[in-house]
């Protein structure tokens, strides 16, 4: 009994004794201090990996500025920041889709981002697009600034249109010539659709996109009023409805992502969705791959914006020389961004957006076109991770055939405005 | 006298009752209890390591957990008011209340998963384990029907879904059909069953195979001499004598399946509209996007006590309860 007593408590005074002489805290120590010259800030995104970008910063302004970049998973980014935050280890600067800004702007602690892009030498009302500037304030105030866009577009199979006596280099552009597209692409007895109607995505793109069209509005960001149970929505989902149910163009109870797998088969002609897509169409489709502005279903051209915006978190570390190695960064990347645009990072700099080498790389000016008929999610907390579901769980239904359009839209409608009372 | 008993004839010697007398004699007490203090503190001192990672990761997140759960909690800025007990009664009682509709719609749609998913998570892994025992090339099926359970959530629904589609599925390649198998009710539970019981029925069926090997291998003799063939042996012998492991499969199968969360999430999304959707998938909504912690904490705790009350009966009831 007595080696057990004695050697436990041995054990653990050696592994105490031992951390701390540990050459570790010192060896850790040592480079924070030689870095302490540097305005270091922690730099968070969960969209494309800048990490080439952040360490081309880091070298050109090595000794005065610095950047500990971290990339985290689109998939569960919410939750790792807030996390993050309720530790008080957020990070200084973070980069995620719009929405998931605004409840960190209501509870007061983003700082405002327009004196950090003056400071940058930017002025956002000749530099960004209107469409990615504009109506992104919270109570007045502008706290987040574009990073990159994704706008929703038209994919077609080329060479499914040639086949069907349809000439590939002229789209549909209306709703008449998509409708007319669709049908004589459709060849069920080869299982070839027109057109993939999914009922859950890509609706976070294509419902905002054909609302717009119709002219009218997700909701009220002021009031957080919802509006999408207006007449325009529900002509916006009448369309997709019909797809299915009347003309049918598309196939009944599509899975998730089958739209784009039969795509890249081609057995699916037309696809309107989220740009991310295309680097993996033109892979699988090379030349045959088409690529268009959506066509205009409702009354005008409009499409969703996806979309990344950084904000800056009001933390003890934002001191003025922070501030300062904030907006170098701001001014690095923007410059940077026809280099980010040639590996597919879409730019919303408009100097970058209208240089001629810009609109050489294959289907940016397709792109370009997009952002400025682009609209965004109303800046409400949470819009598009939380008060949405309701909204595609029951968009989901109608197009599964489970619900009318109207009453899918009306209980959507009824069950986000009571969500509406529940946020920050 | 020797100071300690032999081994042999120990009970003869020193009944229990007199062990007492024997080290209360003159010169042994003050031994004796300095050897039972140091083994006390011994006892302590091995256990300290659980004791500690038991409180700070186990107790500790418990009692913060309920702490959170009697707030308003929004997790960016914390503590937002005390609240008491009065989301617990709304989840409860408040018919009108979203929380409320979410709580009751999440635990009904898990206790249905817990419900056509637990009988075949015993069933399937039973068979399984019996026909391994019974047959041959146990070094091969047994690998070979555990490896599915080393798969992560990802893997498993990312091929699944794939498997599953409509259109291109080859599940409904080789049917020749447009089976809704993600899209549409009764096929999304079908799906989802039938990927959860692909990928945990190995991890059920070791612990089973693991029961029968202990059984007395006479027993089977005896029921092979008494002509009783595989499957009246497997009714009437078998599965009587794993009862025990059948009871503890069937009660971390409840829980697991309480669980449920990756399936539905990455399958289906939790639809086809909601109905797809478990108590733990509305638990984390609320929690990290709709930043109403304190909300999720109690639909946590609520979760909790159902679960410990299904186990506790299903345990009575394997025990032979109310008989």
């Amino acid at each position: 009994m007595r080696q057990p007593v004695l050697a436990f408590p041995l054990l653990l005074g050696a592994l105490w004794l031992t951390a701390g002489a540990s050459p570790l805290p010192a060896a850790r120590a040592k480079p924070a201090a030689t870095k302490a010259a540097a305005a270091t800030f922690s730099f968070w995104n969960s969209g494309p990996d800048l990490s080439t970008l952040v360490k081309g910063f880091n070298r050109a302004y090595a000794g005065k500025y610095a950047i500990h970049y971290r990339n985290i998973p689109y998939a569960n980014e919410t939750e790792i920041v807030n996390s993050a935050l309720s530790a008080h280890h957020g990070p200084t600067l973070m980069e995620e889709s719009l929405t998931p800004s605004a409840p960190y702007a209501v509870e007061g602690v983003e700082v405002p981002i327009l004196p950090l892009l003056k400071m940058a030498g930017i002025d956002p009302a000749r530099d960004f697009p209107a469409s990615m500037w504009n109506r992104t304030t919270v109570n007045k105030v502008h706290y987040v600034a574009p990073v990159d866009a994704l706008p929703t577009v038209l994919f077609y199979n080329k060479a499914l249109f040639k086949a069907a006596g349809l000439n590939p280099n002229t789209p549909p552009v209306n709703q008449a010539t998509f409708v007319r597209d669709a049908k004589k692409l459709t060849v069920r007895a080869k299982g070839q659709w027109g057109y993939v109607q999914e009922p859950a995505w890509p609706n976070p793109f294509l419902f905002p996109s054909l609302l717009a069209q119709f002219g009218g509005r997700e909701a009220n960001p002021a009031t957080r009023k919802i509006l999408f149970d207006s007449p325009a929505g529900l002509a916006a989902l009448t369309f997709e409805h019909n797809t299915i149910f009347k003309w049918h163009v598309s196939p009944l109870n599509a899975s998730n992502g089958e739209a784009h797998n039969l795509f890249v088969k081609g057995k699916n002609a037309m696809e309107m969705t989220g740009a991310y897509d295309y680097p993996i169409y033109q892979k699988a489709l090379g030349n045959h791959l088409g690529m268009a502005v959506l066509p205009v279903i409702g009354h005008r051209p409009a499409d969703f914006l996806g979309q990344n915006y950084w904000w800056v978190f009001k933390n003890p570390g934002l001191t003025p020389a922070v501030r300062k190695a904030v907006a170098a960064w701001f001014g690095y990347y923007y410059h940077h961004s026809l280099l980010l645009a040639k590996e597919g990072t879409i730019p919303v700099w408009l100097p970058t957006l209208k240089n001629p080498a810009f609109r050489r790389i294959a289907g940016m000016p397709v792109i370009a076109r997009a952002v400025d008929t682009g609209v965004l999610n109303p800046l409400i907390p949470n819009w598009g991770t939380t008060t949405s579901t309701y909204l595609y769980a029951n968009i989901s239904l109608v197009l599964e055939g489970k619900s009318s359009v109207k009453a899918g839209l009306h209980i959507a409608a009824q069950k986000m405005q009571q969500e509406m009372a529940t946020l920050p | 006298m020797p100071l300690r008993p032999r081994k042999k004839g120990w009970s003869t010697q020193f009944p229990v009752k007199d062990v007492g007398a024997w080290r209360k004699r003159p010169g042994l007490a003050t031994g004796a209890s300095r050897a039972k203090a140091k083994g006390t503190v011994s006892a302590y001192l091995f256990v300290l390591p659980f004791l500690v990672l038991f409180g700070g990761l186990t107790a500790y997140p418990i009692g913060y957990g309920i702490y959170i759960s009697l707030h308003h909690w929004n997790p960016i800025v914390g503590n937002s008011g005390w609240v008491g007990l009065s989301t617990y009664a709304e989840l409860l009682f408040d018919g009108s209340s979203l929380f409320s509709q979410q709580f009751w719609q999440g635990l009904g749609h898990t206790v249905l998963f817990v419900g056509i998913s637990v009988p075949f998570l015993v069933a399937v892994p039973l068979i399984i384990a019996y026909g391994i025992y019974r047959a041959g090339g146990k070094s091969f099926f047994r690998p070979l029907y555990f490896f599915p359970a080393t798969l992560s959530a990802t893997a498993v629904t990312s091929i699944w879904a794939w498997i599953l589609q409509t259109q291109g599925g080859a599940v409904n390649q080789i049917l020749g059909m447009h089976l809704p198998w993600l899209v549409a009710q009764p096929w999304a539970w079908i799906s989802i069953d039938l990927v959860t019981v692909w990928w945990t029925s190995g991890f059920n069926m070791i612990i089973l195979y693991a029961g029968l090997t202990q059984l007395p291998k006479t027993v089977f003799d005896a029921a092979a001499i008494d002509g009783a063939g595989v499957v009246s042996t497997f009714f009437s012998v078998a599965v009587p004598q794993v009862k025990p492991v059948l009871v503890f499969v069937g009660i971390i199968s409840t829980i697991a399946s309480f669980n449920l969360f990756a399936q539905p999430y990455l399958l289906t999304g939790g639809g086809p509209g909601f109905s797809t959707s478990p108590i733990t998938m509305f638990i984390y909504g609320e929690g990290f996007n709709a930043m109403h912690m304190g909300t999720a904490a109690a639909m946590a705790f609520l979760m909790g006590i159902a679960l410990a009350a299904i186990s506790l009966g299903q345990y009575w009831f394997a025990r032979g309860g109310g008989q």
